[in-house]
């Protein structure tokens, strides 16, 4: 699979996590620029936050530390997290 | 309770319109999930309520044959108001079945839909499961309802109803409850402010071998330490009503969590006190999910909550002056948590801190004693392996 269409599922991946955690900011997710600060944007909060690292973490098998998730607050930010080896 | 226990093997009993919560007076049955003649086990979710504030499974705790539906769906009635007449089982055939574990009955699973998507279909008649979601996971939304708009031919369709929205309910709701608060409750406030660095640390340790699943949010910790705090400090657990303090006969925390489409929920955390900082944040992990996604169960909006914790969360203010949820007599408040000049041991070094505030029924107690409860949840949080 080539680089573009691994971020492009990744970015898939993540949209789905937050709209399963937060479904009623699902509807805003389409289009949403990747550089958005998504906990600014739609005032998640940390249990959000963990939800969604949980369903990541879960669906492509890569760890998130704990103390990345305050890095990790746009779509680019995970999919770069997400895609990069350990 | 909502329902009367009977002796008689064949009596009848009622299931009555729960209370979810101290400020609820009425509600509506959004949808019956049982008709005549079914079966009803202890613990089965029975129907689907919409109170002023959210959407909630109801169960039943008691075991029966549905005799009759009494209130149809959308039908506003107050609490205490019979919904349904069954008829009992005997033990005996009762305890060769054993009860399905909170499934909903035949075919009425849980479809995914978002809150406005399932509103819309309860109004227009439309069952959820006969549509195809495009939403994630499947999940209805709204506008997949729009090719379902079409009445079927002959049939008028309903009149518009002018009823207020969910939201607009919900601000009335909070309106009221707060207005009384403001009216009846002298308040007394004090604030403390908490260093959280061995919190941190702690947490940081108990996260650190643990998949993400798994781990706690300093949230649970704050709970949990109110909870503990309150245990010790009985004076403000409990309610006032009748020109006098009802002291709690368990630690029941009420947490507010904020809804993004507006206003907020209140589910409650019983026997908070007892629980393991795991447990704790199942709970709260249990709730902020159903809050949000619009299906709180009717055991979690318990109306006999003793005291409320209110958490502004990371991107919030500084500190919160709230306003006591009546009949109890304490708030306590969590701003968000800063790293800050602290002084320790003679020396400034950056500290992550959160100023805790408490409110306080002035009727019930006097500031010593909510003093005294600051610096207990202050030990509690500062020496966090104690």
């Amino acid at each position: 699979m080539n680089h573009d269409a691994s971020a492009t599922q990744l970015r898939q991946t993540i949209v789905a996590a937050i709209a399963a955690t937060a479904p009623d900011v699902a509807p805003e997710l389409a289009d949403l620029d990747p550089d958005l600060d998504l906990f600014e944007e739609f005032g998640l909060d940390s249990m959000d936050r963990l939800n969604i690292m949980t369903s990541l973490a879960q669906s492509t098998g890569v760890d998130i530390p704990d103390d990345r998730y305050p890095h990790l607050t746009t779509i680019n930010r995970l999919i770069t997290h997400l895609s990069t080896p350990a | 309770m909502s329902e009367q226990p009977t002796a008689a093997a064949t009596a009848s009993f009622d299931y009555a319109m729960p209370s979810l919560g101290a400020d609820m007076d009425e509600g509506s049955v959004v949808e019956w999930l049982v008709e005549v003649g079914d079966r009803v086990e202890r613990g089965q979710i029975v129907a689907r309520v919409e109170t002023e504030k959210s959407d909630i499974d109801i169960e039943i705790w008691q075991p029966g044959v549905v005799d009759e539906i009494i209130v149809p769906t959308r039908r506003v009635v107050p609490v205490g108001t019979p919904l349904m007449r069954l008829r009992s089982v005997d033990q005996e055939s009762s305890a060769t079945r054993p009860p399905p574990r909170r499934a909903p009955v035949g075919s009425r699973e849980h479809v995914p839909a978002t809150p406005l998507a399932r509103r819309l279909a309860a109004e227009r008649d439309i069952a959820l499961g006969e549509i195809v979601g495009s939403g994630p996971g499947g999940a209805v939304r709204a506008r997949d309802l729009a090719t379902q708009d079409v009445a079927p031919a002959g049939t008028e369709p309903p009149p518009p109803e002018p009823a207020p929205t969910r939201s607009e309910r919900m601000r009335t709701a909070i309106a009221d409850r707060m207005s009384r608060s403001n009216r009846d409750i002298p308040h007394y406030r004090l604030e403390r402010t908490v260093d959280l660095d061995a919190l941190q640390r702690h947490l940081a340790a108990v996260n650190d071998d643990r998949p993400v699943a798994e781990r706690i949010v300093p949230a649970a910790a704050f709970i949990r330490a109110v909870a503990r705090a309150a245990a010790r400090h009985g004076e403000l657990n409990g309610t006032w009503s009748d020109g006098g303090f009802h002291p709690g006969t368990a630690v029941n925390v009420s947490v507010a969590i904020s809804l993004r489409t507006g206003g907020l929920v209140t589910p409650t955390i019983a026997e908070a006190d007892r629980l393991s900082l795991d447990q704790t944040m199942e709970r709260l992990r249990d709730y902020t999910t159903a809050a949000r996604a619009g299906t709180l169960r009717s055991e979690w909006m318990r109306a006999d909550s003793t005291i409320t914790v209110t958490n502004l969360g990371e991107r919030g203010a500084d500190l919160v002056h709230g306003l006591i949820s009546p009949p109890e007599v304490a708030l306590v408040g969590f701003g968000r948590v800063l790293e800050r000049p602290w002084v320790v041991d003679g020396r400034v070094v950056p500290r992550p801190l959160v100023e805790i505030t408490l409110g306080a029924d002035h009727r019930a107690t006097d500031g010593a004693v909510g003093s005294r409860f600051l610096a207990t949840l202050a030990r509690f949080l500062e020496e966090p392996d104690r």
